[in-house]
Protein backbone atom coordinates (compact mmCIF):
# COMPACT_ATOMS: atom_id res chain seq x y z
CA UNK A 1 0.00 0.00 0.00
CA UNK A 2 2.82 2.35 0.92
CA UNK A 3 4.55 1.62 -2.40
CA UNK A 4 1.36 2.32 -4.39
CA UNK A 5 1.01 5.57 -2.54
CA UNK A 6 4.60 6.58 -3.33
CA UNK A 7 4.28 5.69 -7.03
CA UNK A 8 1.00 7.55 -7.42
CA UNK A 9 2.47 10.61 -5.73
CA UNK A 10 5.44 10.59 -8.14
CA UNK A 11 3.21 10.18 -11.20
CA UNK A 12 0.87 12.93 -10.03
CA UNK A 13 3.80 15.29 -9.37
CA UNK A 14 5.10 14.68 -12.88
CA UNK A 15 1.71 15.35 -14.49
CA UNK A 16 1.13 18.47 -12.39
CA UNK A 17 4.52 19.88 -13.27
CA UNK A 18 3.77 19.37 -16.99
CA UNK A 19 0.46 21.19 -16.54
CA UNK A 20 2.20 24.18 -14.99
CA UNK A 21 4.86 24.14 -17.73
CA UNK A 22 2.01 24.31 -20.23
CA UNK A 23 0.90 27.56 -18.62
CA UNK A 24 -2.17 26.15 -16.87
CA UNK A 25 -3.90 28.42 -14.38
CA UNK A 26 -6.59 25.95 -13.41
CA UNK A 27 -5.54 22.38 -12.58
CA UNK A 28 -7.74 19.63 -11.13
CA UNK A 29 -6.42 16.25 -9.98
CA UNK A 30 -7.63 13.04 -8.38
CA UNK A 31 -6.07 9.77 -7.21
CA UNK A 32 -8.15 6.65 -6.69
CA UNK A 33 -6.70 3.43 -5.28
CA UNK A 34 -8.97 0.48 -6.06
CA UNK A 35 -8.64 -3.23 -5.33
CA UNK A 36 -7.00 -4.16 -8.64
CA UNK A 37 -5.71 -0.81 -9.94
CA UNK A 38 -4.73 2.76 -9.12
CA UNK A 39 -6.03 5.68 -11.17
CA UNK A 40 -4.45 9.13 -11.46
CA UNK A 41 -6.42 11.88 -13.20
CA UNK A 42 -5.29 15.41 -14.08
CA UNK A 43 -7.16 18.08 -16.05
CA UNK A 44 -5.73 21.50 -16.90
CA UNK A 45 -6.45 24.57 -19.00
CA UNK A 46 -2.91 24.81 -20.39
CA UNK A 47 -1.80 25.19 -23.99
CA UNK A 48 -2.72 21.63 -24.92
CA UNK A 49 -0.77 19.28 -27.15
CA UNK A 50 -0.57 18.85 -30.90
CA UNK A 51 1.65 17.62 -33.71
CA UNK A 52 5.10 16.35 -32.86
CA UNK A 53 4.77 17.13 -29.15
CA UNK A 54 1.58 15.09 -28.88
CA UNK A 55 3.23 12.21 -30.71
CA UNK A 56 6.23 12.40 -28.38
CA UNK A 57 4.01 12.29 -25.29
CA UNK A 58 2.05 9.33 -26.67
CA UNK A 59 5.27 7.46 -27.47
CA UNK A 60 6.59 7.98 -23.97
CA UNK A 61 3.37 6.91 -22.27
CA UNK A 62 2.86 3.88 -24.55
CA UNK A 63 6.01 2.08 -23.42
CA UNK A 64 5.61 -1.34 -21.80
CA UNK A 65 5.61 -1.32 -17.99
CA UNK A 66 9.06 -2.15 -16.65
CA UNK A 67 9.26 -3.22 -13.05
CA UNK A 68 13.07 -3.17 -12.92
CA UNK A 69 13.02 0.52 -13.93
CA UNK A 70 10.13 1.30 -11.59
CA UNK A 71 11.90 -0.23 -8.60
CA UNK A 72 15.14 1.63 -9.12
CA UNK A 73 14.35 4.83 -11.00
CA UNK A 74 10.70 5.22 -10.00
CA UNK A 75 11.61 7.65 -7.26
CA UNK A 76 12.72 10.11 -9.98
CA UNK A 77 9.12 10.53 -11.17
CA UNK A 78 8.09 14.07 -10.36
CA UNK A 79 11.62 15.02 -9.39
CA UNK A 80 13.56 15.26 -12.65
CA UNK A 81 15.28 18.57 -13.33
CA UNK A 82 14.04 19.15 -16.83
CA UNK A 83 13.83 16.13 -19.05
CA UNK A 84 12.87 12.44 -19.10
CA UNK A 85 10.14 12.65 -16.45
CA UNK A 86 7.31 11.42 -18.68
CA UNK A 87 9.62 8.68 -19.91
CA UNK A 88 9.80 7.30 -16.38
CA UNK A 89 6.03 7.62 -15.93
CA UNK A 90 5.56 5.69 -19.19
CA UNK A 91 7.57 2.79 -17.76
CA UNK A 92 5.53 2.76 -14.52
CA UNK A 93 2.01 2.57 -15.94
CA UNK A 94 -0.20 0.04 -17.72
CA UNK A 95 -2.57 2.25 -19.68
CA UNK A 96 -3.68 5.85 -20.19
CA UNK A 97 -6.35 7.99 -21.80
CA UNK A 98 -5.26 11.36 -23.18
CA UNK A 99 -7.64 14.04 -24.41
CA UNK A 100 -6.14 17.32 -25.47
CA UNK A 101 -7.05 20.36 -27.54
CA UNK A 102 -4.59 23.03 -28.56
CA UNK A 103 -5.24 26.28 -26.70
CA UNK A 104 -7.86 24.70 -24.44
CA UNK A 105 -6.11 22.20 -22.22
CA UNK A 106 -5.37 18.57 -21.51
CA UNK A 107 -7.09 15.79 -19.58
CA UNK A 108 -5.15 12.65 -18.78
CA UNK A 109 -6.12 9.50 -16.91
CA UNK A 110 -3.39 7.02 -15.92
CA UNK A 111 -4.05 3.39 -14.93
CA UNK A 112 -1.62 1.30 -12.88
CA UNK A 113 -2.47 -2.33 -12.16
CA UNK A 114 -1.80 -3.57 -8.62
CA UNK B 1 31.01 -11.21 -23.75
CA UNK B 2 32.04 -14.30 -25.68
CA UNK B 3 34.25 -12.02 -27.80
CA UNK B 4 36.02 -10.86 -24.62
CA UNK B 5 36.66 -14.47 -23.56
CA UNK B 6 37.85 -15.36 -27.06
CA UNK B 7 40.15 -12.31 -27.03
CA UNK B 8 41.53 -13.48 -23.69
CA UNK B 9 42.49 -16.85 -25.17
CA UNK B 10 43.91 -15.05 -28.22
CA UNK B 11 46.28 -13.05 -25.96
CA UNK B 12 47.17 -16.20 -24.03
CA UNK B 13 48.43 -16.85 -20.50
CA UNK B 14 52.06 -16.89 -19.36
CA UNK B 15 51.43 -18.90 -16.18
CA UNK B 16 48.27 -20.66 -17.30
CA UNK B 17 44.67 -19.46 -17.06
CA UNK B 18 43.96 -21.02 -13.64
CA UNK B 19 46.98 -19.46 -11.93
CA UNK B 20 46.43 -16.02 -13.49
CA UNK B 21 42.71 -16.01 -12.66
CA UNK B 22 43.64 -17.02 -9.09
CA UNK B 23 46.00 -14.01 -8.85
CA UNK B 24 43.16 -11.73 -9.98
CA UNK B 25 40.66 -13.28 -7.56
CA UNK B 26 42.88 -12.98 -4.46
CA UNK B 27 43.77 -9.33 -5.16
CA UNK B 28 41.85 -6.91 -2.88
CA UNK B 29 40.69 -5.26 -6.10
CA UNK B 30 40.43 -1.73 -4.76
CA UNK B 31 41.00 1.27 -7.02
CA UNK B 32 43.19 1.28 -9.10
CA UNK B 33 44.17 -2.38 -9.62
CA UNK B 34 44.94 -3.12 -13.25
CA UNK B 35 44.20 -6.79 -13.88
CA UNK B 36 46.36 -6.57 -17.02
CA UNK B 37 49.25 -6.32 -14.53
CA UNK B 38 48.00 -8.40 -11.57
CA UNK B 39 47.06 -11.31 -13.86
CA UNK B 40 47.61 -10.71 -17.56
CA UNK B 41 45.64 -9.16 -20.43
CA UNK B 42 44.41 -12.65 -21.35
CA UNK B 43 43.21 -13.52 -17.85
CA UNK B 44 41.70 -10.06 -17.35
CA UNK B 45 39.68 -10.39 -20.57
CA UNK B 46 38.46 -13.88 -19.63
CA UNK B 47 37.46 -12.55 -16.19
CA UNK B 48 35.62 -9.64 -17.86
CA UNK B 49 33.77 -11.98 -20.21
CA UNK B 50 32.80 -14.32 -17.34
CA UNK B 51 31.55 -11.47 -15.14
CA UNK B 52 29.57 -10.00 -18.05
CA UNK B 53 28.07 -13.41 -18.81
CA UNK B 54 27.17 -13.90 -15.13
CA UNK B 55 25.24 -10.62 -15.24
CA UNK B 56 23.58 -11.56 -18.52
CA UNK B 57 22.56 -15.03 -17.30
CA UNK B 58 21.15 -13.53 -14.09
CA UNK B 59 19.14 -11.10 -16.23
CA UNK B 60 17.81 -13.90 -18.44
CA UNK B 61 16.90 -16.02 -15.41
CA UNK B 62 15.05 -12.99 -14.01
CA UNK B 63 13.23 -12.77 -17.39
CA UNK B 64 14.09 -9.11 -17.81
CA UNK B 65 14.40 -7.96 -21.45
CA UNK B 66 17.89 -6.82 -22.46
CA UNK B 67 17.40 -3.12 -23.23
CA UNK B 68 19.32 0.11 -22.56
CA UNK B 69 19.82 -0.03 -18.78
CA UNK B 70 20.71 -3.74 -18.80
CA UNK B 71 23.23 -3.19 -21.63
CA UNK B 72 24.76 -0.31 -19.64
CA UNK B 73 24.98 -2.50 -16.53
CA UNK B 74 26.50 -5.51 -18.31
CA UNK B 75 29.16 -3.43 -20.09
CA UNK B 76 29.94 -1.61 -16.84
CA UNK B 77 30.34 -4.96 -15.08
CA UNK B 78 32.57 -6.33 -17.82
CA UNK B 79 34.62 -3.14 -17.98
CA UNK B 80 35.25 -3.05 -14.25
CA UNK B 81 36.27 -6.69 -14.35
CA UNK B 82 39.49 -5.40 -15.85
CA UNK B 83 40.12 -3.54 -12.61
CA UNK B 84 38.40 -4.83 -9.50
CA UNK B 85 35.42 -7.10 -10.10
CA UNK B 86 36.02 -10.80 -10.32
CA UNK B 87 33.90 -13.83 -11.09
CA UNK B 88 34.00 -14.54 -7.33
CA UNK B 89 33.61 -11.19 -5.53
CA UNK B 90 30.40 -10.15 -7.32
CA UNK B 91 28.28 -12.90 -5.70
CA UNK B 92 28.09 -11.51 -2.14
CA UNK B 93 26.69 -8.29 -3.62
CA UNK B 94 24.02 -10.23 -5.55
CA UNK B 95 23.23 -12.12 -2.36
CA UNK B 96 22.83 -8.88 -0.41
CA UNK B 97 20.42 -7.45 -2.99
CA UNK B 98 18.49 -10.76 -3.05
CA UNK B 99 18.22 -10.67 0.74
CA UNK B 100 16.80 -7.15 0.54
CA UNK B 101 14.20 -8.30 -2.01
CA UNK B 102 13.18 -11.21 0.26
CA UNK B 103 12.73 -8.90 3.26
CA UNK B 104 10.75 -6.46 1.10
CA UNK B 105 8.64 -9.40 -0.18
CA UNK B 106 9.34 -8.33 -3.76
CA UNK B 107 10.63 -10.31 -6.72
CA UNK B 108 14.44 -10.26 -7.09
CA UNK B 109 13.92 -9.46 -10.79
CA UNK B 110 12.60 -6.02 -9.81
CA UNK B 111 16.00 -5.29 -8.25
CA UNK B 112 18.13 -6.63 -11.09
CA UNK B 113 19.61 -3.21 -11.94
CA UNK B 114 20.57 -2.64 -8.31
CA UNK B 115 22.27 -6.04 -8.27
CA UNK B 116 24.19 -5.57 -11.51
CA UNK B 117 25.32 -1.98 -10.91
CA UNK B 118 25.79 -2.73 -7.19
CA UNK B 119 28.84 -4.85 -7.97
CA UNK B 120 30.68 -1.53 -7.72
CA UNK B 121 31.15 -2.63 -4.12
CA UNK B 122 32.68 -6.00 -5.03
CA UNK B 123 36.08 -4.92 -3.61
CA UNK B 124 34.38 -4.72 -0.23
CA UNK B 125 34.23 -8.53 -0.22
CA UNK B 126 37.76 -8.98 -1.61
CA UNK B 127 39.23 -6.39 0.75
CA UNK B 128 37.64 -8.01 3.80
CA UNK B 129 38.71 -11.50 2.73
CA UNK B 130 42.19 -10.88 1.39
CA UNK B 131 43.12 -7.34 2.50
CA UNK B 132 41.93 -7.55 6.12
CA UNK B 133 42.47 -11.33 6.14
CA UNK B 134 38.98 -12.03 7.50
CA UNK B 135 38.66 -15.08 5.29
CA UNK B 136 35.83 -16.19 3.03
CA UNK B 137 33.12 -15.61 5.65
CA UNK B 138 34.38 -12.10 6.43
CA UNK B 139 34.23 -11.22 2.75
CA UNK B 140 30.78 -12.73 2.44
CA UNK B 141 29.41 -10.79 5.40
CA UNK B 142 30.80 -7.41 4.30
CA UNK B 143 29.81 -8.02 0.66
CA UNK B 144 26.26 -8.98 1.59
CA UNK B 145 25.96 -5.91 3.84
CA UNK B 146 27.11 -3.69 0.95
CA UNK B 147 24.67 -5.30 -1.48
CA UNK B 148 21.81 -5.04 1.00
CA UNK B 149 22.28 -1.28 1.31
CA UNK B 150 22.32 -0.58 -2.44
CA UNK B 151 18.57 -0.82 -3.32
CA UNK B 152 17.17 1.51 -0.66
CA UNK B 153 19.98 4.04 -0.97
CA UNK B 154 20.28 4.09 -4.78
CA UNK B 155 16.69 5.29 -5.12
CA UNK B 156 17.17 7.75 -2.29
CA UNK B 157 20.26 9.38 -3.82
CA UNK B 158 18.66 9.72 -7.27
CA UNK B 159 16.59 12.68 -6.20
CA UNK B 160 19.62 14.70 -5.04
CA UNK B 161 21.00 15.05 -8.56
CA UNK B 162 17.62 14.60 -10.28
CA UNK B 163 18.90 12.06 -12.80
CA UNK B 164 21.85 14.16 -13.99
CA UNK B 165 24.53 11.69 -12.85
CA UNK B 166 24.29 8.53 -14.94
CA UNK B 167 26.46 6.42 -12.57
CA UNK B 168 24.00 6.81 -9.71
CA UNK B 169 25.03 3.57 -8.01
CA UNK B 170 28.58 4.94 -8.02
CA UNK B 171 27.30 7.98 -6.13
CA UNK B 172 25.48 5.68 -3.70
CA UNK B 173 28.35 3.23 -3.34
CA UNK B 174 30.69 6.12 -2.63
CA UNK B 175 28.81 6.87 0.57
CA UNK B 176 28.54 3.19 1.53
CA UNK B 177 32.26 2.70 0.77
CA UNK B 178 33.10 5.74 2.86
CA UNK B 179 31.19 4.23 5.79
CA UNK B 180 33.03 0.91 5.53
CA UNK B 181 36.44 2.51 4.90
CA UNK B 182 35.86 4.56 8.03
CA UNK B 183 35.03 1.41 10.01
CA UNK B 184 38.08 -0.43 8.64
CA UNK B 185 40.34 2.52 9.49
CA UNK B 186 38.77 2.80 12.94
CA UNK B 187 39.96 -0.73 13.70
CA UNK B 188 43.49 0.08 12.63
CA UNK B 189 44.22 -1.25 9.14
CA UNK B 190 45.09 1.46 6.66
CA UNK B 191 42.87 1.87 3.64
CA UNK B 192 45.20 3.65 1.29
CA UNK B 193 44.65 3.93 -2.46
CA UNK B 194 46.66 1.78 -4.84
CA UNK B 195 47.85 2.55 -8.33
CA UNK B 196 48.68 -0.57 -10.31
CA UNK B 197 48.64 0.84 -13.83
CA UNK B 198 49.79 -1.20 -16.82
CA UNK B 199 51.92 0.32 -19.56
CA UNK B 200 52.97 -0.69 -23.03
CA UNK B 201 49.85 -2.55 -24.13
CA UNK B 202 48.76 -0.01 -26.80
CA UNK B 203 50.31 -1.73 -29.84
CA UNK B 204 48.60 -5.03 -29.13
CA UNK B 205 45.27 -3.71 -27.77
CA UNK B 206 44.39 -0.70 -29.93
CA UNK B 207 43.54 -2.42 -33.21
CA UNK B 208 41.35 -5.19 -31.72
CA UNK B 209 39.57 -2.58 -29.61
CA UNK B 210 38.85 -0.36 -32.61
CA UNK B 211 37.69 -3.40 -34.59
CA UNK B 212 35.34 -4.31 -31.71
CA UNK B 213 33.69 -0.90 -31.93
CA UNK B 214 33.64 -0.93 -35.73
CA UNK B 215 31.79 -4.24 -35.52
CA UNK B 216 29.16 -2.44 -33.43
CA UNK B 217 28.82 0.16 -36.20
CA UNK B 218 28.33 -2.61 -38.74
CA UNK B 219 25.78 -4.44 -36.57
CA UNK B 220 23.99 -1.15 -35.99
CA UNK B 221 23.84 -0.45 -39.72
CA UNK B 222 22.55 -3.95 -40.45
CA UNK B 223 19.85 -3.72 -37.79
CA UNK B 224 18.87 -0.24 -39.06
CA UNK B 225 18.85 -1.49 -42.67
CA UNK B 226 21.47 1.12 -43.57
CA UNK B 227 19.42 4.07 -42.35
CA UNK B 228 20.92 6.48 -39.82
CA UNK B 229 17.83 8.63 -39.23
CA UNK B 230 17.05 7.18 -35.79
CA UNK B 231 20.70 7.41 -34.77
CA UNK B 232 20.85 11.11 -35.70
CA UNK B 233 17.52 11.80 -33.98
CA UNK B 234 18.82 10.23 -30.79
CA UNK B 235 21.15 13.23 -30.33
CA UNK B 236 18.13 15.36 -29.45
CA UNK B 237 17.88 13.51 -26.15
CA UNK B 238 19.35 15.21 -23.09
CA UNK B 239 20.38 11.78 -21.82
CA UNK B 240 19.16 12.25 -18.26
CA UNK B 241 17.98 9.19 -16.36
CA UNK B 242 15.96 7.39 -17.71
CA UNK B 243 16.77 7.49 -21.46
CA UNK B 244 16.57 4.02 -22.96
CA UNK B 245 17.84 4.39 -26.52
CA UNK B 246 17.10 0.74 -27.36
CA UNK B 247 13.41 1.16 -26.61
CA UNK B 248 13.10 4.70 -27.96
CA UNK B 249 15.21 4.50 -31.14
CA UNK B 250 15.68 0.77 -31.78
CA UNK B 251 18.63 -1.58 -31.29
CA UNK B 252 20.24 -0.53 -34.59
CA UNK B 253 20.57 3.12 -33.59
CA UNK B 254 21.70 2.12 -30.10
CA UNK B 255 24.39 -0.24 -31.41
CA UNK B 256 25.67 2.38 -33.86
CA UNK B 257 25.79 4.95 -31.07
CA UNK B 258 27.72 2.51 -28.86
CA UNK B 259 30.30 2.02 -31.59
CA UNK B 260 30.71 5.77 -32.12
CA UNK B 261 31.09 6.50 -28.40
CA UNK B 262 33.60 3.65 -28.05
CA UNK B 263 35.71 5.09 -30.85
CA UNK B 264 35.54 8.55 -29.23
CA UNK B 265 36.79 7.16 -25.90
CA UNK B 266 39.58 5.12 -27.48
CA UNK B 267 40.63 8.02 -29.71
CA UNK B 268 40.91 10.33 -26.70
CA UNK B 269 43.24 7.97 -24.81
CA UNK B 270 45.42 7.44 -27.87
CA UNK B 271 45.42 11.14 -28.85
CA UNK B 272 46.74 12.33 -25.48
CA UNK B 273 49.35 9.56 -25.40
CA UNK B 274 47.62 7.64 -22.61
CA UNK B 275 47.78 3.94 -21.87
CA UNK B 276 45.20 1.44 -23.10
CA UNK B 277 45.13 -0.96 -20.18
CA UNK B 278 42.59 -2.56 -17.83
CA UNK B 279 41.35 0.62 -16.13
CA UNK B 280 41.23 2.82 -19.26
CA UNK B 281 39.45 0.11 -21.28
CA UNK B 282 37.08 -0.20 -18.35
CA UNK B 283 36.31 3.51 -18.78
CA UNK B 284 35.76 3.08 -22.50
CA UNK B 285 33.51 0.02 -22.09
CA UNK B 286 31.43 1.82 -19.49
CA UNK B 287 30.99 4.73 -21.91
CA UNK B 288 29.94 2.23 -24.58
CA UNK B 289 27.39 0.56 -22.30
CA UNK B 290 25.84 3.88 -21.36
CA UNK B 291 25.62 4.81 -25.03
CA UNK B 292 22.49 2.62 -24.92
CA UNK B 293 21.29 4.52 -21.88
CA UNK B 294 21.87 8.26 -22.18
CA UNK B 295 25.25 9.04 -23.72
CA UNK B 296 25.91 10.17 -27.28
CA UNK B 297 28.62 12.12 -29.06
CA UNK B 298 26.87 15.45 -28.54
CA UNK B 299 26.50 15.22 -24.77
CA UNK B 300 29.81 13.49 -23.93
CA UNK B 301 32.04 15.82 -25.97
CA UNK B 302 31.58 18.97 -23.80
CA UNK B 303 32.23 16.98 -20.60
CA UNK B 304 35.40 15.42 -22.01
CA UNK B 305 36.53 18.81 -23.31
CA UNK B 306 35.95 20.49 -19.93
CA UNK B 307 37.76 17.73 -18.05
CA UNK B 308 40.67 17.89 -20.51
CA UNK B 309 40.88 21.70 -20.38
CA UNK B 310 41.09 21.51 -16.58
CA UNK B 311 44.32 19.56 -16.99
CA UNK B 312 45.90 22.53 -18.77
CA UNK B 313 45.68 24.51 -15.53
CA UNK B 314 45.61 21.83 -12.84
CA UNK B 315 48.76 20.13 -11.57
CA UNK B 316 48.08 16.77 -13.23
CA UNK B 317 49.17 15.55 -16.66
CA UNK B 318 46.50 14.19 -19.06
CA UNK B 319 48.39 10.89 -19.29
CA UNK B 320 48.31 10.15 -15.54
CA UNK B 321 45.93 7.39 -14.38
CA UNK B 322 43.44 9.59 -12.50
CA UNK B 323 43.07 12.18 -15.27
CA UNK B 324 42.71 9.55 -18.00
CA UNK B 325 39.90 7.89 -16.04
CA UNK B 326 38.46 11.28 -15.05
CA UNK B 327 37.94 12.30 -18.67
CA UNK B 328 36.45 8.94 -19.73
CA UNK B 329 34.23 8.31 -16.70
CA UNK B 330 33.48 12.03 -16.34
CA UNK B 331 30.92 11.44 -19.07
CA UNK B 332 28.65 10.29 -16.25
CA UNK B 333 27.72 14.01 -16.33
CA UNK B 334 26.65 13.93 -20.00
CA UNK B 335 23.02 14.78 -19.04
CA UNK B 336 24.19 18.17 -17.76
CA UNK B 337 25.53 19.02 -21.23
CA UNK B 338 22.40 17.56 -22.82
CA UNK B 339 20.03 19.47 -20.56
CA UNK B 340 21.73 22.78 -19.85
CA UNK B 341 23.96 23.12 -22.93
CA UNK B 342 27.58 22.70 -23.93
CA UNK B 343 28.97 25.52 -21.75
CA UNK B 344 27.42 23.97 -18.65
CA UNK B 345 28.84 20.63 -19.79
CA UNK B 346 32.35 22.04 -20.13
CA UNK B 347 32.09 23.57 -16.64
CA UNK B 348 30.79 20.25 -15.27
CA UNK B 349 33.76 18.41 -16.80
CA UNK B 350 36.14 20.97 -15.30
CA UNK B 351 34.65 20.62 -11.81
CA UNK B 352 34.49 16.85 -12.15
CA UNK B 353 38.24 16.54 -12.59
CA UNK B 354 38.89 18.54 -9.43
CA UNK B 355 36.34 16.48 -7.51
CA UNK B 356 37.34 13.02 -8.71
CA UNK B 357 40.99 13.55 -7.81
CA UNK B 358 39.89 14.37 -4.29
CA UNK B 359 37.22 11.92 -3.14
CA UNK B 360 38.88 8.52 -3.62
CA UNK B 361 40.49 8.66 -0.17
CA UNK B 362 37.07 8.79 1.49
CA UNK B 363 36.11 5.26 0.45
CA UNK B 364 39.66 3.99 0.13
CA UNK B 365 38.94 2.57 -3.32
CA UNK B 366 36.17 0.27 -2.02
CA UNK B 367 33.77 1.89 -4.48
CA UNK B 368 34.97 1.10 -7.97
CA UNK B 369 32.73 3.78 -9.49
CA UNK B 370 34.74 6.61 -7.95
CA UNK B 371 33.78 8.87 -10.86
CA UNK B 372 30.12 8.16 -10.18
CA UNK B 373 30.66 9.34 -6.61
CA UNK B 374 32.46 12.51 -7.73
CA UNK B 375 29.99 13.04 -10.58
CA UNK B 376 27.06 12.77 -8.18
CA UNK B 377 28.49 15.50 -5.99
CA UNK B 378 29.16 17.78 -8.98
CA UNK B 379 25.71 17.10 -10.45
CA UNK B 380 23.98 17.75 -7.13
CA UNK B 381 25.78 21.08 -6.76
CA UNK B 382 25.26 22.18 -10.35
CA UNK B 383 21.63 21.13 -10.66
CA UNK B 384 20.84 22.91 -7.40
CA UNK B 385 22.03 26.15 -8.97
CA UNK B 386 21.13 25.69 -12.64
CA UNK B 387 17.51 24.70 -12.13
CA UNK B 388 16.86 28.11 -10.62
CA UNK B 389 18.19 29.87 -13.70
CA UNK B 390 16.61 27.58 -16.22
CA UNK B 391 12.89 27.53 -15.62
CA UNK B 392 11.77 26.58 -19.07
CA UNK B 393 8.06 27.22 -19.19
CA UNK B 394 7.95 26.86 -22.94
CA UNK B 395 8.40 23.12 -23.14
CA UNK B 396 5.43 20.97 -22.27
CA UNK B 397 7.08 17.59 -22.33
CA UNK B 398 9.57 17.07 -19.55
Amino acid sequence: MKRDWQSMQGILNELLSNSFKAGATNVESKIKIEKDKCVVWVKDNGRGLSGETLEEVQNKLSQPRRFEIEEYYGQLAGRTAKSSGLNIVGMMIDDYILETEEGKGTEITIFVER
Amino acid sequence: MFALIAAGFFYGFEKGIVEELREIIIAPGVLITDFFVVGSPGAALVNAGLVGLAGLILTLIAKIPVRGPIIAAIFTMAGFSLMGKTIINIWPIFLGVWLYSVIQKEKFSHFILNALFGTALAPLASSASFGLELGIWGGLVFGVMGGFLIPPLAGHFLSTHQGMNLYNVGFTAGFIGTLFAGIFRAFGPGKELLTIWGEGFNPSIMLPLILYFVSMLVIGLILSKGKLGAYLKLHREAGALVSDFVTQYGPGAAFFNMGVVGIIGTSYVVAVGGELNGPSISGILTMVGFAAFGKHAKNVAPIMLGAFLSLLVFQWSPTEPGPILGVLFGTTLAPIAGTYGSIAGIIAGFFHMAMVMNVGYLHGGLNLYNNGFAGGIVATLMVGVLKNFNNNHEGVVK
